[in-house]
């Protein structure tokens, strides 16, 4: 998050849409700042690690094709996860006809006693449960850190529409845990 | 549960933004200290978030940046092939054709066009399509998933044509009056090839596309 609020995102964009040879070194910058909160986006709306590292490459990938073409009309940073969204989500439903697989639920080295990790996993496995538009919204939302206005223009919803899904998505992790 | 725990469930959310007054946030803690219930949602709510930001925190400290960002450099040069194979792919049946050293039939000179371009488009249109997706998930500020209704609607109706497209050029390539076996036999083959993929997607891939997306939306 730091990252990418350091980077001068006007000269950033004018560099990634130019055709000089600047702009491999101009995408490896963008990547740098924005890869952890991609791969936090990614890694929170599909169903394993390995889902995620490919989502977020392609989430680079689109960036670069689509960054030429960005009029900025919203931030860089909203223009960003609008497409990690997306992408996460078109992931997601590759991996809905392997949903026999468990889910995996990651080994936490920070988290070190059997309670704790217990605990850990009860709460994966209740977010999992969530419907994939109020999993979006809790995940922008806690996770990344985003205002409601912000979450509304990377969704495309109203903001009246976050508050509510993401009211719903904490009654229904009441639901599942109580 | 009273029937005042669900405006005070909202405004949990409210005081986390820093958006309820000090009289109304005082009337909150009042609230908690009573209600075993809104106390119980507060906490699952900050520990389910809690973590969902340590799953994420735990994978990406773990994660070789330097491969993932040469994997990003390789499939973008994957795609660049791909697509620049296009041509080379689809422009031998004309090159081949206009080349041979008989006079050209009339209605090859009519169906031969009509038959590289849809071989050239479901090519395109197949190969390509991974990438015209990624770059689609730029485009447009509808609500996703609606957006990805349409997007699989659109994808059905292009699949039709093509499917269709194809199979009578298939059919033409083999009924066709052209001298050369080998050419005929080659184009029939391409557009059967791309009839059977295009007429796949209608009929599996996109159905489960969409039953996916019904099922992740529940």
């Amino acid at each position: 998050m730091s990252g990418a609020a350091r980077i001068d995102e006007a000269a950033l964009i004018r560099r990634l849409q130019e055709r000089s040879p600047s702009r491999d070194a101009a995408f490896a910058e963008l990547f740098d700042a924005y890869r952890t909160r991609v791969f936090a986006v990614c890694r929170n709306l599909t169903r394993s690690r390995a889902d995620a590292e490919d989502a977020t490459q392609e989430v680079f990938v689109a960036l670069m094709r689509a960054l030429p073409g960005f009029r900025g009309e919203s931030a860089l940073g909203t223009f960003v996860h609008r497409i990690a969204v997306r992408i996460a989500i078109k992931h997601r439903l590759r991996s809905v006809r392997h949903s026999e697989l468990r889910v995996e639920t990651p080994e936490h080295p920070l988290v070190e006693s059997l309670e704790a990790r217990e605990e850990q996993r009860r709460l994966s496995d209740a977010v999992e449960q969530l419907s994939l538009e109020h999993r979006t919204v809790l995940a922008l939302f806690a996770v990344e850190d985003l205002s409601h206005r912000e979450i509304a223009d990377i969704l495309g919803i109203p903001e009246g529409t976050v508050w509510s899904r993401l009211h719903l998505a904490r009654k229904r992790l009441a639901a599942l845990l109580a | 549960m009273s029937a005042d725990c669900e405006r005070f469930e909202l405004e949990i959310g409210l005081r986390e933004h820093g958006l309820l007054d000090a009289a109304r946030s005082a009337a909150l803690d009042a609230h908690l200290a009573t209600c075993a219930s809104c106390r119980s949602f507060a906490s699952v709510a900050r520990r389910a978030e809690a973590a969902l930001r340590r799953q994420s925190e735990s994978d990406a400290e773990t994660i070789d940046w330097g491969r993932l960002s040469a994997n990003t450099a390789r499939i973008r040069r994957s795609y660049r092939i791909k697509l620049w194979l296009a041509p080379i792919f689809f422009l031998q049946v004309p090159l081949i054709a206009l080349l041979a050293p008989v006079r050209l039939p009339r209605e090859v000179l009519i169906a031969g066009p009509f038959a590289t371009v849809a071989i050239f488009a479901a090519y395109v249109w197949l190969v390509g399509r991974p990438f015209r997706m990624l770059t689609a998930a730029a485009r447009g500020r509808d609500d996703l998933l609606l957006g990805y209704v349409r997007e699989l609607r659109r994808q059905r109706l292009r699949a039709w044509i093509f499917a269709i497209w194809n199979a009578s050029v298939a059919v033409m390539s083999v009924g066709c009056a052209f001298a050369f076996a080998d050419i005929r036999g080659y184009a029939a083959a391409c557009a059967l090839f791309f009839a059977a993929w295009s007429a796949y997607d209608v009929a599996v891939t996109l159905p489960r596309r969409r039953r996916a997306l019904t099922e992740v939306s529940r």
